[in-house]
């Protein structure tokens, strides 16, 4: 299938083709399928492949990763005992021609029949996209944006930072629009909404049903009926086809054990600090539906810089924080101070202090 | 009665002391991870220590924390708790107090976890021996450090490019050794890290062979039977220590003066030799050291989210400034070699290693 998001990326993933029951986890990127196109960014093959590791001359490292100029070769596995097992093979890392991904992994069974395309887009694509957008001067978060009014507020922070309790109440009741929780899609100083795999309809879920975040498991069991009952065409879920929309503030919400909630305003290097490792650190984290720690990828990297420290590829994660950089020059960026457990009373102080402070 | 307390003193650089169970199934079958550091063990326990290791259960989060995320790390401005760090097969709970020694004495390190993830509390205590060094203007290196006529020489590279190799053949030429996978650099000179070399059952040597002790011996053809067994997945290796071994064949504080960093590739032929510049060789050498201490690394990096101003997440400049200052007066190369080393490519290299240009 071919994927086109935002104009800003082309690439096309073709999968094992396995029947799945859960097809929206499988196909995350459905709302951004297009037509054939010509002008790929990448190629993702999900299933078996022949690596060409033995036509090159690559170097080995630490036995399982082999590293040419432009290739990289690994074997890796994850999870207790190592349950998850899988190989990955990238041609062209020399930032000039489009890539190559291979991906082809052992699943347990469950996986296999609920997913089976889901940890290559976990490993490998979610982190490359970070990279990938980077590379086009693009912003890929990890945050949540919020409109209103033709202007719009990303919600950047680690995860317990009660990002997606605060959306949700936002939309609720004060008639924001959700663009994306999890992942934020930044260009020039316009956010565009973004859709991951099933995670905006949770928060649409939670919206209707919940009071925050924490999703009993009755809740989480009626939503994954729902989900499993939408059946597997992809293509007649509705999707916001919103444009850009200019950034009115950034906020960085960090939960402390104070007892009131803190807004200030902070200079742009702490907070580009910030924004990098929370990327790097939440694509590092173990995913939860399949517990695999997606951050390998940025291992990966690490390791690939050691016999190739001047790698073009390598090199373009440092562009993304002058990417950050551009973007702080113009937009007012706040830390927001929050008490640990949530209630629904901080939007309420932390609404009518940011309404002084812009007025 | 079940604990012992384990006094350990690098060079009086590094000082750390290690509170943890007697005995374990894993140590039992993999040997103990702290007889790494038995060379600088010390029978006066008395002293002020760097760093304690406290190997216990922790249950929640003492009260000096300020920020918290995801509801398992908690972090203060000198503090630092997770519980279920995951990483690799690594599941630990951690708690680190006295972080960034703002408070007077050692900074305290509890951590606890599976007997299988126990298994890389030698790579914890590395890297706080790493960051230790770096507070006191020397830098540890992960590479195998042998004294030739002309001086000491450097061999880095990650596992797998032939350091045990290296130091088994150095024992048969009857080198001196200043470290099998770490060597500490100050003021130019090189002091020996002895540690526990992992082998495996193709590196033993006949020398060695006949210097192990039996349960090593039987260890090692665990190891092996469990390779083979797994397809070459599951590789146990088994710590032996040349402390031990050769006492008398380990030497200390030489002047540093040929530097190898060492990539194997696997269509490589012949062994290659290329002169590098002070740059390139410490930007190789900074690579390796963070690849080695990826576990610890992202812990502080989430740790870095909240307090970006810590000496664990900003102590790479410096260690790389060390190194530019130590490396300046030695020869230093990049050595392309086979990815199986066969005796001719071994008689290569150490032609390299003895040959006084």
């Amino acid at each position: 299938m071919y994927y086109n998001i935002h104009n800003e990326l082309i690439f096309k993933i073709t999968s094992t083709n396995r029947k799945c029951i859960f097809p929206k986890l499988n196909y995350p990127f459905h709302p951004y399928v297009c037509k054939k196109q010509d002008n790929l960014d990448f190629v993702l093959n999900i299933g078996e492949f022949r690596p060409q590791v033995s036509n090159r001359n690559a170097i080995s490292v630490d036995y399982n990763f082999y590293f040419d100029e432009d290739y990289l070769y690994i074997k890796d596995f994850e999870g207790r005992l190592g349950r998850y097992h899988w190989e990955l093979e990238i041609q062209g890392l020399d930032g000039k021609s489009p890539l190559t991904i291979n991906f082809n992994s052992k699943l347990p069974h469950h996986v296999r029949y609920l997913y089976p395309d889901l940890p290559a887009q976990l490993i490998v694509l979610r982190p490359l996209l970070y990279h990938l957008f980077s590379m086009k001067r693009c912003l890929f978060l990890h945050a949540g944006a919020v409109e209103k009014d033709g202007e719009s507020i990303v919600l950047i922070g680690r995860s317990g930072s009660c990002k997606t309790s605060i959306i949700m109440d936002l939309v609720r009741k004060y008639g924001w629009n959700l663009m994306s929780d999890e992942h934020a899609l930044i260009k020039g100083f316009h956010a565009y909404p973004f859709q991951f795999s099933f995670i905006e309809d949770l928060v649409n879920y939670g919206i209707d049903h919940l009071k925050d975040e924490n999703y009993s498991s009755i809740h989480k069991i009626r939503f994954l009926a729902g989900m499993a009952n939408e059946g597997s065409n992809l293509e007649e879920r509705p999707l916001s086809r919103m444009g850009g929309v200019p950034i009115k503030a950034l906020y960085i919400l960090t939960s402390t054990n104070a007892k009131k909630v803190t807004i200030n305003k902070v200079t742009s290097t702490s907070l580009l600090h910030k924004m990098f490792i929370n990327n790097l650190c939440e694509w590092g984290s173990i995913d939860s539906t399949i517990s695999i720690s997606s951050g390998r990828f940025i291992e990966y990297m690490q390791m690939y810089s050691y016999p190739f420290p001047g790698n073009i590829f390598v090199q373009g994660w440092i562009r993304h924080k002058e990417v950050i950089e551009s973007l702080l020059e113009k937009v007012p960026a706040y830390l927001v101070e929050l008490p640990a457990s949530y209630d629904q009373s901080f939007i309420e102080q932390w609404f009518t202090d940011i309404d002084e402070s812009y007025s | 009665m079940y604990r012992e307390d384990v006094f350990f003193n690098i060079h009086n650089l590094v000082k750390f002391r290690v509170h943890c169970p007697k005995y374990s199934a894993s140590n039992l079958m993999l040997g103990n991870p702290l007889s790494k550091y038995k060379y600088y063990k010390e029978e006066d326990k008395n002293q002020e220590a760097d760093f304690e290791v406290d190997v216990r259960k922790i249950s929640v989060p003492k009260n000096k924390w300020h920020c918290h995320s995801s509801g398992k790390n908690y972090y203060g401005e000198n503090y630092l708790f997770c519980k279920g760090y995951n990483f690799k097969l690594v599941n630990w709970d951690i708690e680190i107090e006295n972080l960034n020694k703002i408070d007077d004495g050692p900074v305290k390190i509890t951590v606890f976890g599976d007997p299988l993830s126990l298994r890389w509390i030698s790579n914890l205590i590395d890297f706080f021996i790493h960051k230790q060094l770096v507070d006191r203007d020397a830098a540890l290196v992960h590479a195998a450090g042998v004294l030739s006529a002309n001086g000491a020489i450097m061999y880095s590279g990650r596992s797998g490019c032939g350091k045990t190799t290296l130091i088994s053949n150095a024992l048969e030429s009857g080198l001196l050794l200043l470290g099998d996978n770490y060597v500490i650099l100050k003021d130019g000179l090189m002091k020996n890290f002895i540690g526990s070399m992992s082998i495996y059952w193709h590196n033993l040597s006949e020398t060695l062979s006949e210097k192990i002790s039996t349960t090593d011996y039987m260890r090692l053809q665990l190891g092996s039977i469990v390779t083979k067994a797994t397809a070459r997945k599951v590789k146990l290796s088994t710590q032996i220590n040349l402390g031990d071994l050769y006492p008398d064949k380990i030497t200390n504080d030489k002047p540093f003066t040929k530097g190898f960093v060492v990539f194997s590739g696997i269509q490589t032929r012949e062994v290659g030799v290329t002169e590098i510049q002070d740059k390139a060789f410490a930007t190789q050498i900074l690579q390796n050291q963070q690849c080695e201490f990826l576990v610890l690394s992202r812990l502080f990096y989430d740790y870095s989210y909240y307090y970006q101003q810590n000496g664990y997440t900003n102590q790479w400049q410096t260690y790389y400034d060390i190194l530019m200052k130590n490396i300046s007066s030695a020869e230093k190369y990049r050595l392309d070699l086979p990815y199986i080393l066969d005796k001719k490519a071994i008689h290569d290299m150490f032609d390299l290693f003895t040959r006084g240009d």
